[in-house]
């Protein structure tokens, strides 16, 4: 055989050196972009790693026990979550039971119910259209529009503070009986209405901003037929000690003639020397204050100037003419003070800014989150169950209710606790209804005060006190605690259901 | 099996009476269904009838007294064509809404340079680049970034970002005095103090860039997502061809795919900025309690300076919002109505990028199948 001729080797023209080094160009910019890409990620990721190592190291030292068992308080170490996780816990809860049956109920309609008549399709899309432009939405302006909802409703029960209807609410009369005792009896009569009244002695006071609700030591209940005898009784004294009061008055005038005229400062002399030689032993100042406005009322003197000279009263209020002649009609005992109590399931239109506002505010919020989740997850369902279902010759609903739904429950479940995390964090909402959101006790009933997590995280961070900082760093800690055990249950649900269809 | 035999009439008087019930169940629960979702057209037609009468009422031209007795006016003109925001400075009264929106729009800048680059690159890191167990591991990191409360981004703001902006150790600079001369201590050595991050700008303890990153931080997985979703929607037979074609990994993302996925991009764009201007809590702790100042006693070059400065405190129109109501405005006063004027102008921003964002999406997504 003739002997294979040598392979030659392929001429190295200019275009091939060319070709080669722009070769090589292209392969260092790929090398390059790959690097750059990969760079890009790694910061993304060191973001959160930062992120979590300074609010970790901020925070660690304040992690103990107290944290979770003490309230709100002034002082850094006194300071606690368990007031804000509750309210957490009770606003959350009231959005999911409220933010579930709408959301998946308008996610079914979008997703099953799709209309063939021409108009009824544009507002079936003008539906769709609006959930996702809902989305965008910032939440702020979902609790301005739950401030006027819920909290106020639009005004039409009335204003926030006084409410017409309320269920669960009882209120009582507080009588202050001659040897200390203080009584309380059912109110007799209606108190739609009414506002409520200020109490001249400071003893009756401190049973008035504790309701009935937290136990005040030292009430004796009576019913409304026992009230009666103790009443007039508290009447014939007071009856007594005001004319004692005018006995002294008229002794301290030369003439004798009645009605004299007083100046303040001889109010004042008189007071004083009532009080040296009275029964009524509240706090010396209040009680100064009233007589000095009682000797002015049965002598004639204006209230408004009298008390204008008192420091003492101004600071008492702004409408201190009908504060005066309150605290007249009390001492003299024509008014009870009036006292509420509230069951647990006090309810009163409009809601005000307690929890039922609040958490059907962060529905609002979180609505078209479960909304576009829950649509996700029908869409995903094989259209052979549903079709299977429908030739066997089940209903729409039935279809809907017995094969869609359950096929489509985990990916329901994981969007409704995507949503109940988002919850959780927010506190924009919670700002626009609560304010500062310094709450000292957890609420008692739905209509009462609330603090959220998110927004004394808030407080804590712009207090000046930079002890409070390290507080505020490990209450972010409990939050994202919580808020990873609920992503970790997503996740987990949402392996269990690939595995379960797989 | 046995046939039990029913005479025809009762079955189809059975069959009848069944078929009414059932159909009214059907429709009763359709009905149910409607209500359910018409709530959410009343979510909408709430915010919007909300904002607009206490617009309207805002703009009264009969004014609102404060509490001093004094009464002010605003005009539409004023608030939307002005350019000094001080509702509270004494007598003279400014209520021109653009000082708000510039803030607004600067921290959402800020954040927008920081969150965009940095975020489509990572995307096309996760689409095109990334290994599955690379994927899986860095999806859910990105999930846990989303999942974070704002409040958390803001107490990261303040005592990590601020403080590096404000101390930055490693450049000083000598103190001046009045005259602009350094000061010696008494050893006769120049006092130094540490200039801010870029050593001629020395940043207030409020300032833009330091809300402005947090809040880019919080769009970065929101961006990610919505890209890395564009990215991969692209069709195979794109990448394959470009591929075919010799195209490296650089030039097939650069030049075929991102153009090609350019649409779901802009919709990932659009999307975080609504999402940066819209951010209340983060904004609310770092960014500071006072509106950028466009007016002042200079010339026009200092009030651009001003304008456009990062170093000092702006008052965004979240900011604004949170400032009235956990400040003490009466219910009625003027802060009171200016809080619904400035959340009108807010909600019309974010849902003209919102439905801008969405519109992008669907019309100008090439379709390949």
């Amino acid at each position: 055989m003739p002997p294979r001729p040598e392979p030659t080797e392929p001429k190295q023209t200019p275009q091939d050196t060319r070709q080669r080094r722009s070769n090589a160009k292209r392969m260092r910019a790929n090398r390059l972009f790959q690097y750059l890409c990969l760079v890009a990620t790694a910061m993304a990721v060191l973001m959160l790693i930062v992120l979590l190592a300074s609010v970790l190291t901020q925070g660690v030292g304040g992690l103990n026990l107290g944290l979770l068992t003490q309230g709100n308080s002034s002082e850094a170490d006194m300071a606690g979550v368990s007031v804000s996780l509750i309210g957490t816990i009770m606003i959350v809860a009231i959005c999911a039971i409220a933010a579930i049956p709408l959301g998946v109920g308008t996610a079914i309609l979008i997703e099953e119910y799709k209309p063939r008549n021409t108009a009824l399709l544009k507002c079936h899309s003008i539906i769709e259209t609006n959930i996702r432009n809902l989305a965008g939405v910032p939440s702020i302006v979902y609790g301005i529009l739950g401030a006027s909802a819920f909290a106020m409703m639009f005004g039409v029960f009335g204003p926030m503070g006084e409410s017409r209807l309320s269920i669960g609410q009882s209120w009582y009369d507080l009588y202050q009986g001659e040897d200390k005792t203080v009584y309380y009896a059912p109110r007799q009569g209606s108190l739609v209405g009414d506002p409520d009244i200020v109490p001249a002695s400071p003893q009756l006071s401190l049973y008035t901003t504790k309701t009935l609700n937290q136990k005040v030591e030292g009430l004796t209940w009576v019913s409304a037929q026992q009230i009666e005898p103790i009443r007039e009784s508290i009447l014939k004294e007071l009856d007594a000690y005001e004319n004692k009061l005018r006995d002294e008055i008229k002794n301290q005038r030369p003439d004798r003639r009645s009605p004299p005229e007083i100046t303040p400062d001889e109010a004042v002399q008189i007071a004083d020397a009532a009080i040296a030689a009275g029964t009524w032993q509240s706090d010396p100042k209040t009680f100064r204050t009233e007589l000095i406005s009682t000797i002015a009322s049965i002598n004639g003197l204006g209230f408004r100037e009298l008390i204008a000279q008192q420091n003492a009263a101004v600071a008492l209020g702004v409408d201190a003419e009908y504060r005066a002649r309150v605290h007249q009609t009390i001492m003299i005992g024509k008014e009870p003070v009036r006292v509420d109590q509230k069951t647990w399931y006090h309810i009163a239109l409009p809601f005000g800014r307690g929890v039922l506002a609040g958490g059907l505010t962060l529905m609002l919020v979180v609505l078209p989150i479960v909304i576009v989740a829950s649509q996700e997850a029908i869409r995903a369902v094989p259209a052979s169950y549903r079709q299977g279902a429908l030739a066997l010759g089940a209903t729409k609903w039935q279809s809907v209710s017995k094969t869609t739904l359950p096929a489509a429950i985990p990916g329901i479940c994981t969007g409704v606790i995507l949503a109940i995390s988002r919850a959780m964090g927010e506190a924009a909402p919670i700002l626009v209804l609560g304010g500062t959101g310094y709450v000292t006790s957890a609420p008692q009933n739905l209509m009462d005060r609330f603090a959220a997590l998110p927004m004394t995280i808030y407080y804590w961070s712009g207090l000046p006190d930079l002890a409070f900082q390290e507080v505020a760093a490990a209450g972010i800690i409990i939050l994202l605690i919580v808020l990873l055990s609920f992503n970790a249950l997503a996740i987990y649900i949402r392996q269990r259901a690939a595995r379960h269809q797989a | 099996m046995t046939t039990i035999a029913i005479p025809s009439q009762a079955v189809s008087t059975l069959r009848r009476r069944s078929t009414t019930l059932r159909t009214w169940r059907e429709r009763l629960i359709v009905a149910i269904l409607i209500c359910c979702a018409l709530i959410t057209v009343g979510i909408t037609l709430g915010i919007v009838g909300i904002l607009l009468t206490e617009t309207i009422r805002y703009f009264d031209p009969a004014g609102h007294v404060n509490g001093q007795g004094e009464i002010s006016v605003v005009t539409p003109s004023e608030f939307f064509l002005g350019l000094q925001w001080n509702p509270q400075l004494g007598k003279e009264k400014h209520f021109g809404v653009w000082p708000l929106v510039v803030g607004t729009f600067k921290v959402a800048l800020v954040a927008m340079c920081f969150a965009l680059p940095l975020g489509l690159i990572a995307a096309i890191w996760l689409s095109e680049f990334a290994r599955p167990r690379a994927r899986a591991i860095i999806k859910p990191v990105l999930e846990v970034l989303a999942g974070v409360p704002t409040v958390v981004f803001g107490f990261f703001a303040i005592t990590f970002i601020t403080p590096i902006l404000l101390r930055w150790e490693w450049l000083r600079v000598p103190v001046l005095d009045a005259g602009g001369n350094p000061v010696y201590n008494d050893a006769g050595q120049a006092i130094t103090e540490p200039s801010g991050l870029l050593g001629w700008m020395k940043f207030d303890t409020f300032n833009s860039m330091g809300a402005g990153i947090a809040v880019g931080i919080m769009c970065l997985p929101i961006v990610i997502s919505l890209s890395e979703d564009a990215l991969r929607a692209v069709p195979r037979a794109l990448r394959e061809g470009a591929y075919g074609l010799g195209a490296s990994k650089f030039e097939a993302s650069v030049k075929v795919i991102v153009p090609a996925a350019l649409s779901g991009i802009s919709a990932a764009f659009l999307l975080a900025i609504a999402r940066a201007v819209g951010e209340t809590m983060i904004v609310a702790l770092a960014a500071g309690a006072s509106a950028v100042k466009m007016v002042g006693q200079g010339g026009a070059v200092e009030n651009i300076k001003s304008t456009l400065a990062l170093n000092e405190p702006v008052l965004p129109m979240t900011g604004f919002i949170v400032k009235v109501y956990t400040g003490d405005a009466a219910h009625g006063s003027i802060e009171y109505y200016s809080a619904y004027a400035v959340a009108a102008t807010l909600f019309v921003i974010t849902l003209a990028l919102t439905i801008l964002g969405n519109m992008v999406q669907r019309r100008f997504r090439e379709k390949y199948d």
